[in-house]
């Protein structure tokens, strides 16, 4: 049970993608625009990021840049042009998906994902 | 200095020679008295005579001496006979020295026209074009191994040749016509114009391959300005447009690249809303009849969208093929605002102008045309979501068929102006990227013109411009 940020500018794909994490036990939170997930990512708090690369109004980069700047979580980069996304560079996103991604196999990873950074951070207490 | 006319300069110059050699006979009798009968002094007059007016009033100076000494020879001598042989001695190595010097200093004058003749045929013939000098009847008198190896004859066999029958021989073409006799740039050249860097195409014998070639041509005029013949000179790019060909070709190549990149990334898009879709319905079996109708919804619209995808690129690779008819561009543009009128109709502050004058018909595919149309009119409408003005214009030109389509909108930005016509280029964010290209690809696959002019701020205008056809080949009215 974690508190996920989802962000893709397609309305029907966001619905989708909160559906099929919310079924794995999740609180998902959509967002359709950089700006809002921005806005989002300050207000409340999450425990990881599954975001599209192409968004209507900026490139995913401001999305995995603001998740960084508060905390290690997960931030998982799902998108047409991973090419494009894995070259903009710093900060890289833990883990870039080609579309289309099989629902399954992104629940498995997100869970893993956030296994390992709950570790990291009990470690750390 | 300049003379009216030839026949009345040649005049003086003859009665210049007469004047000379009278002078010259008045010195010889005018020293007579004192030294005897000296007819060698007669000798610079007809040098004078010979430099300045040539061989006529040369020979004609003779002729005045010979007749002048005649009648000075019937002077008794008055001078003793040793005075006389002395004078004579004396005067022999002045006047000798002074010819010596006339003809020595011809000769070297005429050493540096030959040497300058030699240079300049050096230089002619280190020339890659090929340059002909024409005579006024439009024969060829000079030509560089460039212009014999261009032509394919040997030197004499060019020489031969007429203008007329050289253009015959080398099948002198515009891009798609014959060149007619007094368009040939020697012909105008000659009439005094001056040809530069125009296209044409020569298919010389034996092989008729196609040379794409550059030609200028000027007229070479004489002293008095009168033309004495016309220098053409003929540069070779064939090897230069078929370089740029190939560019064009990689660049059409990057374009298609990035098309198919963008099909990829779309239809991805498509199939992942599908597999989204699909794992929801699998991992939520208890859900309400409800909630699958509007999952199943989705994947019905994901289909919708790959099959648009596929639509568009089906119309765009078939763009221009279609069977071409007698088109009236009006009614094209008539039937493209009708089928926007949803798209512009309800947007507060837009008027739409129309400029719709009688043109006549074009050959083409009608729907292909309404096509490129109704993309155009779309495009200007997207341009002002705030309103403006759309404006729709056709006219008759000479011999084309113009059209165009006015936003007041934005602009495209000058960095999206080289790329616009490239497939799958869009700035939308929901643009297929295929609008302008498809309307590029049937506007030059119907031997047309499509351009733009774009000022940030002001908005945009796209021309199409379509050759009209002949009044023999179009028909009364049009189905």
């Amino acid at each position: 049970m974690a508190r996920i940020l989802c962000v893709d500018d397609e309305p029907h794909v966001v619905t989708l993608k909160c559906a099929i994490l919310q079924q794995a036990g999740h609180t998902v939170t959509a967002s359709t625009s950089a700006r809002d997930a921005i806005e989002k990512l300050q207000a409340s708090a999450f425990d990881a990021v599954v975001t599209d690369w192409r968004l209507g109004d900026a490139d995913g980069r401001v999305v995995v840049e603001a998740a960084k700047r508060h905390s290690a979580m997960p931030v998982v980069v799902v998108s047409g042009y991973v090419a494009e996304a894995f070259q903009a560079a710093e900060p890289l996103a833990d883990l870039y998906l080609e579309k289309p991604v099989n629902p399954e196999e992104l629940v498995t990873i997100v869970n893993e994902l956030l296994k390992t950074s709950q570790r990291a951070a009990q470690r750390q207490d | 200095m300049q003379f009216a006319s030839k026949p009345r300069r040649k005049l003086v110059l003859y009665l210049a020679a007469v004047v000379v050699s009278w002078l010259a006979i008045a010195v010889v009798a005018g020293v007579q008295p004192y030294v005897g009968f000296l007819p060698i002094l007669l000798l610079p007059a007809v040098a004078v005579a010979e430099h300045y007016g040539g061989l006529g009033p040369g020979v004609l100076s003779i002729m005045m001496c010979t007749v002048g000494s005649l009648l000075l020879m019937r002077v008794p001598l008055s001078v003793p006979e040793e005075v006389h042989s002395l004078t004579n001695l004396a005067v022999f190595p002045a006047v000798a020295a002074s010819l010596l010097w006339v003809m020595h200093s011809r000769r070297q004058q005429q050493q540096l026209g030959e040497e300058r003749r030699v240079e300049l045929s050096t230089l002619l013939e280190s020339m890659p074009e090929a340059v002909l000098i024409f005579d006024p009847s439009g024969r060829p008198v000079e030509v560089n191994s460039a212009a014999v190896a261009f032509t394919g004859l040997t030197r004499e066999e060019l020489l031969e040749y007429s203008t007329a029958r050289l253009a015959r021989h080398l099948a002198v073409q515009t891009e798609d016509q014959p060149v007619d006799f007094p368009n040939l740039a020697v012909t105008r050249a000659l009439r005094g114009e001056v040809v530069r860097n125009e296209s044409r195409v020569f298919s010389p014998p034996p092989d008729h391959n196609r040379i794409q070639a550059v030609v200028s041509a000027s007229s070479l005029r004489g002293r008095q300005g009168e033309i004495i013949g016309a220098l053409v000179v003929v540069r070779d790019v064939t090897e230069i447009t078929q370089l740029q060909q190939r560019v064009a070709d990689t660049e059409r190549h990057l374009a298609i690249g990035q098309m198919a990149a963008g099909i990829a990334h779309d239809f991805n898009n498509v199939l992942d809303t599908i597999s989204q879709a699909v794992g929801v319905l699998e991992i939520r079996p208890e859900q309400s009849v409800e909630d699958r109708k509007v999952v199943l919804r989705m994947i019905h619209n994901a289909v919708r969208r790959g099959t648009e995808i596929i639509t568009r690129v089906q119309e765009y690779i078939r763009g221009g093929t279609g069977q071409q008819a007698p088109v009236d561009v009006r009614q094209m543009l008539e039937e493209a605002l009708e089928l926007t009128r949803p798209l512009w109709r309800n947007v507060p502050g837009l008027a739409v102008v129309q400029e719709l004058r009688p043109v006549s018909p074009v050959l083409a595919n009608a729907a292909d045309l309404r096509r490129v149309f109704t993309n155009l009119i779309i495009n200007a409408i997207q341009a002002m979501p705030q309103g403006g003005q759309l404006t729709v214009h056709c006219e008759q030109n000479t011999g084309t068929v113009a059209a165009w389509v006015g936003d007041t909108g934005a602009g495209i930005p000058p960095e999206a102006q080289k790329k616009i016509f490239l497939p799958y280029y869009t700035t939308k964010p929901a643009g297929t990227g295929l609008g302008l290209s498809t309307a590029q690809k049937i506007v030059l696959s119907q031997r047309g013109k499509i351009r733009f002019s774009s000022e940030p701020g002001q908005g945009t205008t796209f021309w199409v411009e379509l050759p009209a056809m002949a009044p023999e080949q179009a028909p009364a009215r049009i189905a």
